[in-house]
């Protein structure tokens, strides 16, 4: 759900372009288990996709004019229709979501240069980037741990995004909070890249046979496999296994944040 | 990289010289401010209106006239600033110029980039 590449300390520098880091076709995505197995994400819970086409990626740069000691929440998820007057950010989502189910969104995020950080909730209020201890946490109203997992721009700069989310239709929505910090005002300004990945599944041969005896009912483990979406990719069992290895795990918000 | 150019308009008829994109901020690269014709000494400033969005703390936002520079320029003398005196000065709105007083023989020559 979530990749940051991480900084390199020490001599080593490192310049990488939006698409050097974003998926391509064929790249591999494999969903957790836990995500939920309702009507809007039982498609991904727990399977293996990969990339069915050349994806199409879409810049999306949001800039915020804020004054200092002060932030705003961007909402990346299509709850809230925004209006087109206004800045986006300011009314409404940003709609940074697929708007279909099929489809995997990989956002990543460049941070433009400036006096401000970013925090990250998934959804408002639930911090990712903390510890594990409950007795402290990034919370942005206090001077002190608002610096808590806070992302500067130059974590991820705008010509050189290193941190990425992943976004399917109806997911639980990605806030980001840019607090402006140490100057009157600021402009913020983030530039997404929206990578559009359409998906198709892949099945291993052995789980194509037993989809199919089995489905729409339960497997012997309890999960609900529905039928074997048109279009699948079936592979040899020791490929789709060997796979499993270099696919993207993208987890489900509650995984990153109970350790 | 971009020039604008304009004479010593005084308070109250102040100048736009850049209008700032939507998603960048602008910074000057090079001024020069020629007084060497004018008629008294002066002094220059560049200020940014910027409209500042909402906020959390702020919900209706709010509009801020910011004097980003000033610059005292005597009279029958030119004054040229360059890039690294002006590094750290970012405009996020509009820059726009005037003069403490009217002096159509005192000019101004802005060059800016946005970034």
């Amino acid at each position: 759900m979530i990749i940051e590449l991480a900084k390199l300390f020490g001599k080593a520098d490192i310049s990488v372009r939006p698409e050097d880091v974003l998926a391509k076709k064929g790249s591999w995505f494999k969903f957790s288990s836990q995500f939920p197995n309702s009507a809007n994400f039982a498609w991904a819970s727990g399977r293996t996709f990969e990339v069915a086409a050349d994806p199409v990626l879409v810049k999306f740069p949001v800039a915020l004019k804020l004054p200092g000691s002060d932030y705003q929440l961007l909402d990346l998820s299509n709850q809230n229709v925004p209006n087109m007057t206004s800045p986006p950010g300011i009314s409404g989502t940003l709609q940074a979501y697929p708007a279909q189910t099929g489809v995997l969104y990989e956002i990543a995020i460049g941070l433009h240069k400036g006096n401000y950080f970013v925090q990250l909730y998934v959804p408002k209020n639930q911090y990712v980037y903390t510890v594990g201890s409950n007795a402290i946490f990034p919370d942005i109203s206090n001077q002190y741990y608002r610096y808590l997992g806070a992302k500067r721009p130059d974590d991820s700069p705008d010509r050189s995004p290193l941190w990425k989310l992943y976004a399917i239709y109806s997911q639980t929505a990605f806030i980001l909070a840019p607090f402006v910090d140490g100057v009157d005002f600021e402009k913020v300004t983030i530039d997404f890249y929206i990578n559009k990945c359409p998906l198709r599944e892949v099945l291993a041969k052995s789980m194509q046979a037993q989809a199919a005896a089995l489905a729409p009912t339960q497997t012997p483990l309890g999960a609900v496999i529905p039928a074997i979406p048109t279009g699948a990719k079936v592979i040899d069992d020791s490929r789709w296994e060997q796979m499993q290895d270099k696919a993207t795990l993208i987890e489900w918000y509650t995984e990153m944040q109970s350790f | 990289m971009a020039t604008a150019r304009t004479a010593a308009f005084a308070v109250g008829n102040i100048v736009t010289l850049a209008t700032v994109p939507y998603e960048r901020k602008l910074r000057m690269t090079d001024i020069t401010i020629d007084n060497s014709g004018g008629s008294a000494d002066h002094i220059i400033y560049f200020r940014d209106d910027v409209t500042i969005d909402p906020s959390i703390g702020t919900p209706a936002g709010s509009s801020q006239t910011l004097i980003r520079a000033q610059y005292p320029v005597p009279k029958g003398l030119m004054l040229v600033i360059k890039a690294d005196e002006l590094r750290e000065k970012e405009f996020l709105g509009t820059l726009k110029c005037y003069a403490d007083s009217a002096d159509p023989n005192c000019l101004t020559v802005v060059d800016y980039e946005y970034f």
